[in-house]
C-alpha cells in the first residue's frame, strides 16, 4: 500500500511538471509574440501612439525576461511554478497572476461548485430511480424526454433563456453581476454573502438544468448493468428490503464511475464557467482565461492552466486513494500467490 | 338649502374618517406655544445648499444614491492609477483621474482651456510657454504648480518605454518653471502641433503621463516606474487634480467618486461640483446583457453596439438616446475613418494599378447597407469629416473627381489586373504569369468589423480576387509585420489639422522594418520622398496658416495617385445613452464633446452631465 501511495504521489508530480512543461512550450510553438500582440491591440483600441511603441516593446520584453535564452526562461518558469509564483500578467502589469486568479476564483468558484455538487447530487439520485426496475414506470417516461432535451442543448441557451424571461422580463432575479454594485466584495460580511447567494441563484440554476441530464442519462444507464450483477439477484433472493437494497447495493456501485466523472468535472470547472461567467457578467476565472487566451497574456495562461491542472491531478488522486473505501473489491494490498 | 345627497354624505364620512385614522396614527401633538410674530417681517438667515459633502459624509463614501451615480459598463483596470505605467488604460474609467491642460471637440470645433489658461510659441514653435491657471490643487491639498509638469516631462524624456513619452523623448530639450504658474517648454525642433499634440485632450489622445503629482512621484526611482501603481484608498492615491478620486478598484467594479473639494469649484473656474457623484464601472461582456441593463435602468452607458443590436435595442427602450437621437446612423462620427489596407511592401500590392482595382471592386455603399443596415456613410477620404477638416478637404474635389475610390467598375478593376499582368485562371481567380494567385486575404479583427468584412471579401471574390475574411487571434499583430497584405483599418490620426494622418505615411517609418518584423508607425509601408517632403513641410507650418491647404491638395493628389489604402467608410461609434437618470449628454445638437466615457474627453462628458431626478 505504501508503496503505491509513493508511486501514485510520484505519479502526480510527474503529470503535474509534464503538464506544466507543454503548458510552458506551446504558446511559444505559435510563433506568436505576446508583448507586439499586447502593443498592436492598446495602439488599435486605446490610442496608443505608434511612435512610443518600439521602446516600449523593449521595456517589456525586458521586464518579462522575453529576451533571455529559452532554456533560462524555462527554468526560471519551473523554478517559479513550483513555489507557485506565476510572475505578472502582462495585460495587467505590475499585478501578479497569483492575486488574479486568487481574485478571479473567488468570484465564480462557489457558484459553479456548488451548482456542480447539486447537479451531481440530484442527477444521480434521479437517474438511480429512472434506472431502477422497482420505480413506477411514468417517472422515467415523464423525465427521460425534458432530460434528453436539456442534456443536448447548449448552456448558453438556457443561460440566455432564464436572463430573458426570470431577470429581464420578469425582474424576479438580478440581471447579471455576482453581487450588487453597490456591495463592497467583503466575504466576511453576512450581508454581502446572502447578496452572493442572490445573484448566485439564475447561474446555479442554467448550470443545473444542463449538468443534472448528463448525470442522470450515465446513472439511469450505470443503474441498469448493475441490476444485472449476481450480488443484486442474491440480495433479492435474500429478502432484503428495496429499498436497502436500492441504497446499499445499486447506488453505491452504480455511482462509483460518477464519482471519477465528479473528480474531473472539478477540474474542468474553470473552463466550464467561462461561458456562464460572460452571460451573467462574473469577472471570474473562466472569462480571466478567455481573454489571456485572447490577448495572448503568457504568464496568465500558464497560472490558470497550471492551477487546472493540479486540480484534476489531485481530484483524480484523492479518488484513487478513496476507491477502496468505495468498493471493496478494489485493494491496494499486495496479493498473495 | 341645498339637500345633501347620500353619495355627498358619503364622501365626507370617508374623508374625516380618514383624517382621523392618520391624526391617530401620527406623532402625539405636543402643547406648543407658539412664539410672538416679529412685527417685521422675518428674515431667514441664508441657508447654503447641501453640498454632496454635506450629505455623502467623509470620503470614500459608503453609499451613493442611484439618482447620482453613473453606471457604465466598459472594462477593468484593477489599482492602476499610475499613467506613466504601460498597462495604465483610461478607456476603463481612469480618463477620470486626469485633468489636460485643454479639450477639444471635434464635432463643435471647440478648445476648452483647462489646466492652462493661455500659451504662447515663440514664431519658431521651438519655445512654448505655458499660463497654468491660479488656484490649482492636487486632490491631498499640495498647490499644483508648474514643477509637477516639468518634472513629468523630464522623466519621460529620460526613461525609455514609457507610455506616451516619445514626444518628449524626441523633441524635448527642456522644462524650466518660470514660476508656480508658468512653464517654459523648449524643443530642438519646430513643433507648431506640440500643445495640441500632446497637452490637449481629444478623443483617445494627449498625454495623460505629463500630469502627475511631483511631491508623489519624485520617491520612485526610475526603475521602478513601471511597477509603481500609483493606487491605495487608504492613502489617497491617485492623487490627482481631478474631481474624482477611485474609492474601490476590483476585478468586478471601479467606484470612481467625486471629490469632498476640487480646485475648479473653489476658484470659481467652474460653477458646481458634478452631480455625477459617484461612477461605476463595470466589465463588459456582450452586447445582449448590456441591452438588457440599459432597458432596465441598470447602466447609463455601455460600449458603443452594433448597428443591428442598437436599433432594436432603442425601439423597444423610450429612456435610451444617442447622439443621433432614434434616427441613423444612431452615433458620431468617430475619429478612426476606416479603409481596406495594403501592405505595400507586398507582391501584388506593391503595384498601384492593383490597388487601384481592388478599389474599383469594392461597392462601400453595399458594404455599408449589409454589415451597418444603411446606418452609415462610405467615404472617399481617409480623414474623419469632422468640420475645421472638412475646410481642407473641401479643396481637394478636383482630386477626388479625378480619382473615385467610391466608384464601383469590375470592368476597370479587370482592365487595371490585366495590365498589371494577371489573367484569370480556370476558376475565375486573377493568377500572375505564372499562375500563381496572390494573397488577398483580408484581415479584419472581430466583432470590430465583423460587419463589414464578409461583404469586402465577397465582392472581391466576385472581382476574381481570391480572398477570405480571416481573423486570427493575433490580427492586430499580423498587420504591423505585414503577414496581412490586406486589412481592414482605421486612421488614428487627424481631428484638427491634416499633419497627424500625413505623419501615419512617414517615410522613415515605410521600411523601417523588414517584412515579418513589426512595423508601428507606418503599417502600409508606403510612402514616397515627395510626399514626404510636403509632410515635412506641412509640420514647419503652423496649423491655420493658408499654406496648409495647398500643401494638402499636393499630397493628396500623391496619395490618390498611389492609393495605400482604399478609404471604405466613416466610423461611428453608437453609444447608448441613458436618460432616465441623466440629462445633457452630448448629441447632434448638443455638440460640446464626443459622447464616449472611454476617451480623454469623457471626463468632461461626466462633469457636465445633469442629474434628472436629484
Amino acid at each position: 500500500m505504501r508503496r503505491y501511495v509513493i508511486k501514485r504521489v510520484l505519479f502526480l508530480f510527474l503529470v503535474i511538471w509534464t503538464a506544466a512543461t507543454i503548458n510552458w512550450i506551446l504558446p511559444r510553438m505559435t510563433g506568436r509574440d505576446p508583448i507586439k500582440e499586447q502593443l498592436s491591440a492598446q495602439i488599435a483600441s486605446q490610442g496608443r501612439t505608434a511612435a512610443d511603441a518600439t521602446a516600449m516593446m523593449d521595456m517589456y520584453n525586458n521586464l518579462f525576461g522575453l529576451k533571455k535564452p529559452l532554456w533560462q526562461q524555462y527554468l526560471t518558469y519551473v523554478a517559479n511554478v513550483l513555489r507557485l509564483d506565476f510572475g505578472y500578467s502582462i495585460q495587467e502589469y505590475p499585478r501578479k497572476v497569483l492575486d488574479i486568479i486568487i481574485a478571479r476564483s473567488r468570484i465564480s468558484f462557489p457558484v459553479f461548485i456548488i451548482a456542480t455538487i447539486i447537479s451531481f447530487a440530484f442527477g444521480v439520485l434521479l437517474g438511480g430511480l429512472m434506472g431502477w426496475n422497482k420505480t413506477p414506470k411514468w417517472i422515467p417516461r415523464i423525465l427521460t424526454p425534458p432530460l434528453l432535451v436539456f442534456g443536448s442543448v447548449p448552456a448558453f441557451l438556457v443561460a440566455l433563456i432564464l436572463i430573458y424571461f426570470v431577470a429581464f422580463r420578469w425582474k424576479l432575479l438580478p440581471l447579471g453581476l455576482p453581487y450588487d454594485r453597490t456591495m463592497i466584495e467583503d466575504w466576511s460580511n453576512i450581508k454581502f454573502l446572502m447578496n452572493y447567494a442572490h445573484h448566485a441563484i439564475l447561474p446555479i440554476t442554467a448550470t443545473v438544468v444542463v449538468q443534472l441530464s448528463g448525470w442522470a442519462l450515465s446513472m439511469r444507464a450505470m443503474m441498469v448493468t448493475v441490476e444485472g450483477e449476481d450480488f443484486t439477484t442474491f440480495a433479492e433472493a435474500k429478502g432484503l428490503k428495496p429499498s436497502r437494497i436500492f441504497m446499499k447495493y445499486l447506488m453505491r456501485n452504480a455511482t462509483l464511475p460518477a464519482l471519477t466523472g465528479l473528480a474531473i468535472t472539478f477540474g474542468y470547472i474553470i473552463t466550464g464557467a467561462a461561458v456562464a461567467e460572460s452571460f451573467f457578467n462574473y469577472a471570474g476565472i473562466g472569462a480571466r482565461l478567455a481573454q489571456a487566451i485572447s490577448v495572448f497574456d503568457y504568464f496568465v495562461i500558464y497560472g490558470i492552466v497550471i492551477i487546472l491542472v493540479m486540480c484534476i491531478a489531485v481530484a483524480t488522486f484523492i479518488m484513487d486513494m478513496i476507491y477502496p473505501l468505495l468498493d471493496p473489491r478494489i485493494t491496494y494490498k499486495a496479493q498473495k500467490g | 338649502m341645498t339637500e345633501i345627497t347620500r353619495r355627498e354624505f358619503l364622501r365626507v364620512s370617508a374623508t374625516a374618517a380618514a383624517g382621523a385614522l392618520l391624526a391617530a396614527c401620527g406623532p402625539k401633538a405636543t402643547a406648543v406655544v407658539e412664539p410672538t410674530k416679529p412685527a417685521v417681517a422675518e428674515v431667514k438667515p441664508t441657508e447654503k445648499p447641501k453640498t454632496h459633502a454635506d450629505i455623502l459624509g467623509a470620503w470614500p463614501y459608503k453609499d451613493v444614491p442611484r439618482e447620482h451615480t453613473l453606471v457604465y459598463v466598459y472594462g477593468i483596470s484593477v489599482g492602476q492609477g499610475n499613467p506613466q505605467n504601460p498597462s495604465f488604460n483610461h478607456q476603463n474609467g481612469w480618463c477620470l483621474t486626469t485633468e489636460f491642460c485643454a479639450y477639444y471637440a471635434a464635432h463643435a470645433d471647440k478648445t476648452y482651456m483647462w489646466l492652462v489658461e493661455s500659451y504662447e510659441m515663440s514664431p519658431d514653435a521651438k519655445e512654448w510657454t505655458l499660463h497654468f491657471r491660479k488656484g490649482i490643487k492636487w486632490s491631498d491639498g499640495e498647490p499644483f504648480t508648474a514643477k509637477d509638469i516639468a518634472a513629468s516631462m523630464t522623466r519621460l524624456k529620460t526613461v525609455a518605454g514609457i507610455n506616451k513619452g516619445s514626444t518628449y523623448a524626441n523633441e524635448l530639450v527642456s522644462a524650466d518653471v518660470v514660476d508656480d504658474n508658468t512653464l517654459k517648454v523648449t524643443l530642438n525642433v519646430s513643433d507648431y502641433r506640440f500643445f495640441f499634440k500632446s497637452l490637449t485632450a481629444r478623443f483617445d489622445q494627449g498625454d495623460e503621463s505629463v500630469y502627475v503629482p511631483e511631491h508623489i512621484f519624485k520617491d520612485i526611482a526610475d526603475a521602478d516606474l513601471p511597477k509603481y501603481q500609483n493606487f491605495d484608498v487608504e492613502k489617497g492615491l491617485p492623487v490627482t487634480t481631478s474631481a474624482y478620486g477611485v474609492s474601490l478598484s476590483t476585478d468586478q467594479l471601479t467606484y470612481f467618486d467625486v471629490r469632498p473639494t476640487w480646485w475648479a469649484v473653489e476658484t470659481g473656474f467652474v460653477a458646481e461640483y458634478p452631480h455625477v457623484w459617484r461612477m461605476i464601472v463595470m466589465p463588459n461582456t456582450s452586447d445582449t446583457l448590456n441591452a438588457e441593463m440599459l432597458i432596465n435602468n441598470e447602466v447609463d452607458q455601455t460600449l458603443d453596439m452594433r448597428p443591428m443590436t442598437i436599433l432594436p435595442v432603442l425601439v423597444q427602450a423610450p429612456n435610451l438616446d444617442t447622439w443621433t437621437g432614434k434616427k441613423k446612423p444612431y452615433g458620431y462620427l468617430d475619429w478612426w475613418p476606416i479603409s481596406v489596407q495594403f501592405c505595400t511592401q507586398k507582391p501584388p500590392f506593391d503595384n498601384p494599378k492593383v490597388r487601384w482595382a481592388v478599389a474599383y471592386a469594392l461597392n462601400q455603399q453595399q458594404v455599408v447597407d449589409v454589415g451597418w443596415g444603411g446606418a452609415g456613410d462610405p467615404t472617399n477620404i481617409i480623414y474623419p469629416a469632422f468640420p475645421k477638416l472638412m475646410t481642407y478637404v473641401d479643396g481637394i474635389k478636383d482630386i477626388l473627381e479625378k480619382y473615385n475610390p467610391l466608384e464601383f467598375n469590375l470592368e476597370k478593376s479587370a482592365a487595371l489586373m490585366t495590365e498589371a499582368g494577371f489573367t484569370k485562371n480556370a476558376e475565375g481567380y486573377w493568377a500572375d504569369k505564372d499562375g500563381v494567385v496572390p494573397d488577398s486575404d483580408i484581415y479584419a479583427a472581430v466583432p470590430l468589423f465583423s460587419d463589414l468584412a464578409p461583404s469586402i471579401a465577397e465582392q472581391l471574390r466576385q472581382a476574381g480576387f481570391k480572398c477570405e475574411h480571416k481573423a486570427p487571434q493575433d490580427v492586430w499583430a499580423a498587420k504591423v509585420d505585414g503577414r496581412a497584405s490586406m486589412f481592414l483599418f482605421g486612421h488614428g490620426g487627424s481631428t484638427i489639422d491634416p499633419w497627424d494622418t500625413l505623419n501615419l505615411y512617414n517615410l522613415k517609418n515605410s521600411t523601417a522594418a523588414k517584412m515579418g518584423e513589426q512595423n508601428w508607425s507606418n503599417i502600409t509601408r508606403w510612402s514616397t520622398e515627395e510626399f514626404q517632403k510636403i509632410a515635412d513641410e506641412m509640420n514647419q507650418t503652423p496649423m491655420d496658416d493658408p499654406k496648409v491647404k495647398d500643401q494638402f491638395h499636393r499630397a493628396m493628389e500623391i496619395f490618390y495617385e498611389n492609393l495605400p489604402d482604399c478609404p471604405l467608410c466613416q466610423w461611428y461609434h453608437r453609444i447608448p445613452l441613458n436618460t432616465t437618470y441623466w440629462d445633457n449628454w452630448p448629441t447632434e445638437a448638443n455638440p460640446y464633446m464626443n459622447a464616449a466615457i472611454w476617451h480623454n474627453t469623457g471626463y468632461q462628458v461626466v462633469i457636465n452631465l445633469k442629474a434628472k431626478k436629484a
